[in-house]
């Protein structure tokens, strides 16, 4: 459970979230959005990657400003671009880079690496260095390195932006399959029709929270309707 | 050592490598260059004295353990025991130095004084060890190799120009020195 | 461009690189406490003499070495104009077995087997609050985002020379940085994520 109390969000004189109050019980959930409606900000306070300018957030009772810590193990963070989020230079050194911040004994770091990389077919690039792979490739290393830590939750920011069609089946396939709870940030409403449920952001404000088959139409209205106001 | 420090100096040790990829026009003929002791002055005035002398000391380990990152892919432990290895600290203490002076003009700032700076950091510094150092090694005077050296001394200022230009420029789009 | 040494393994290969590293550090202090010739004849006898031994590449090795073979008769050839047959010859033994021991090391020893070695070797530094693993970790970033920054001024060049600005420095320099600075937030945002503090 994923809760927001009286929230908001600023930087400087900028108010990037106005308050509000919510709570994700859903196991996936979607969160769409115009470039710099406050989605991004929203995700990140999920994991205490920011902490809120008012209110809590509470992941499991646990509060994301007072439990950074803990609330980091909870919950895993896919960025958009994995070449910004690819640690070390080898595809296993990099998967086993989260597992060693969690003070793994050895042998269980590698059982967990060869788990993963079995499990996302990576077996093979085990020994590649991260930047011969293709842009698909790393969004799945990314994503493997994560995974690997064993979340409770993982929010995705915008994590099919940058691929192509082929790529972007892929990693919504890997989305799809998971057993963790999902929070993801996306453009790509194609494949969010399997979500329970979508947030749409707009200029800071949560404008629409309901199942895909209400959200994703009213959102394709809000934005025909400001190209049309422009 | 907080985790942005590393952050920075592991990717401006990487830009310092990928400028020695990038060719500029030479002043004196016979006499190539790159622009990669750019790198120096740039993650000095940029980064500031800790984290640009950080920078610097991870681009010469990474050179010193065998990464080809030096201009025309040089690397190697050799290049530090040999007689360019005054110049390779010279990098270090002249990110240092850089950064200290642009540190200390901070708040006002401008092209002249990161010029300045740049002049005296990322080419004063570098030949203030590397000049001696290759005179000791190469048993030739201190005059002679004074003299050798000078020829990479015009595009240096030219880079010391670029790099004022430059650091003003970031400070206004993207400050870092004071951020933190 | 990280194996160059790993084209077949030989027993120059099998030594630790702590110890390798070791060797070579104290070469490089013999060569210039000695000025007696026939030590230091035997020292670059020697040390021409390793890469042969192990059957190293020579194409590669010699790639490796050219440019400051330059230097070295460049050097030498200034000696013996200045009349100094014996300094010609100090100078160009001292670099030379420096240079060729430090080839060999290159070449034998993964950078990754150094980056832990130098990790070792700063572990006695602690006392003055150097982290080793913090060391070992920066490097480790540098290794990783060394290809990244070589691809992205690859990009811009070609983005800059289809709007004219090749000859611009000035003009990959910018955007280099700006996109580079705003990576570092990236990434230190991903590595909190992940779960490092520093600790």
């Amino acid at each position: 459970m994923i809760e927001f109390d009286n929230v908001s969000m600023r930087f400087g004189d900028l108010t990037v979230l106005e308050p509000f109050s919510l709570s994700l019980a859903e196991r996936r959930v979607a969160v769409i959005g115009a470039n710099g409606s406050g989605k991004s900000t929203f995700a990140r306070l999920i994991n205490g990657l920011l902490a809120p300018s008012t209110g809590t957030v509470r992941v499991d009772g646990l509060c994301t400003a007072k439990d950074a810590r803990a609330v980091r193990r909870k919950v895993g963070f896919v960025f958009q671009n994995p070449d910004n989020q690819i640690v070390y230079p080898l595809v296993e050194e990099d998967v086993a880079f989260g597992l060693k911040n969690l003070k793994l004994p050895k042998a269980e770091i590698a059982a967990r690496v060869d788990a993963v990389l079995a499990r996302y077919g990576m077996e093979s690039l085990r020994l590649r260095p991260a930047h011969l792979l293709s842009g698909g490739q790393k969004q799945m290393l990314a994503i493997s390195a994560v995974l690997v830590m064993e979340p409770a939750y993982v929010v995705f920011d915008e994590p099919t932006t940058l691929l192509d069609l082929r790529n972007k089946r892929r990693v919504a396939a890997a989305i799809a399959e998971m057993p963790q709870t999902a929070v993801v940030v996306s453009h790509d409403l194609e494949f969010l029709t399997d979500f329970e449920r979508v947030l749409v952001f707009e200029a800071g404000r949560i404008v629409c929270d309901a199942p895909p088959a209400e959200a994703v139409p009213f959102y394709r209205e809000l934005m025909a309707a400001e190209a049309g106001g422009v | 050592m907080s985790v942005k420090d590393m952050v920075y100096a592991a990717l401006f040790a990487a830009v310092t490598a990928a400028l020695g990829l990038l060719p500029m026009i030479p002043v004196l003929p016979g006499v190539p260059i790159t622009a990669q002791s750019l790198g120096v002055m740039l993650a000095g005035s940029i980064l500031g004295a800790k984290r640009g002398a950080l920078a610097l000391l991870v681009f010469t380990a990474l050179a010193a353990a065998g990464l080809p990152l030096y201009a025309g892919g040089r690397g190697g432990i050799g290049l530090f025991l040999g007689p360019t290895g005054g110049y390779a600290l010279g990098y270090i203490l002249g990110a240092f130095v850089t950064g200290w002076l642009v540190e200390r003009m901070w708040s006002g700032l401008n092209t002249f004084k990161a010029f300045v700076a740049c002049i005296v950091g990322g080419i004063g510094m570098v030949y203030l060890l590397g000049i001696p150092w290759l005179a000791a090694v190469a048993k030739i005077s201190l005059a002679k190799a004074f003299i050798g050296s000078m020829a990479f001394v015009p595009g240096d200022l030219i880079k010391a120009i670029l790099a004022a230009f430059v650091a003003v420029a970031i400070k206004k789009a993207y400050p870092i020195i004071k951020k933190n | 461009m990280f194996e160059i040494c790993l084209t077949r393994i030989t027993w120059l290969h099998r030594i630790p690189a702590g110890v390798k590293l070791f060797a070579l550090a104290a070469a490089g202090a013999a060569v210039f406490l000695t000025d007696d010739v026939r030590i230091l004849g035997g020292l670059v006898a020697f040390a021409a003499l390793l890469p042969l031994s192990a059957w190293l590449p020579a194409r590669p090795l010699f790639r490796q070495i050219a440019p400051a073979l330059v230097l070295i008769a460049a050097l030498a050839a200034f000696h013996l104009v200045t009349g100094d047959p014996r300094d010609a010859f100090l100078v160009s033994a001292r670099l030379g077995t420096v240079i060729l021991l430090a080839a060999a090391l290159t070449f034998t020893t993964r950078v990754s087997a150094m980056v832990d070695a130098l990790e070792r070797v700063l572990t006695p530094l602690k006392c003055i609050g150097v982290d080793p693993a913090k060391a070992g970790f920066t490097l480790a970033l540098a290794i990783r985002f060394i290809p990244v920054l070589f691809t992205m001024i690859a990009e811009i060049r070609e983005a800059q020379r289809a709007r004219g600005l090749e000859g611009s420095v000035f003009a990959v320099v910018m955007p280099l940085l700006v996109r580079t600075l705003r990576m570092a937030d990236d990434l230190a945002e991903a590595i909190a994520a992940r779960g490092y503090d520093g600790n």
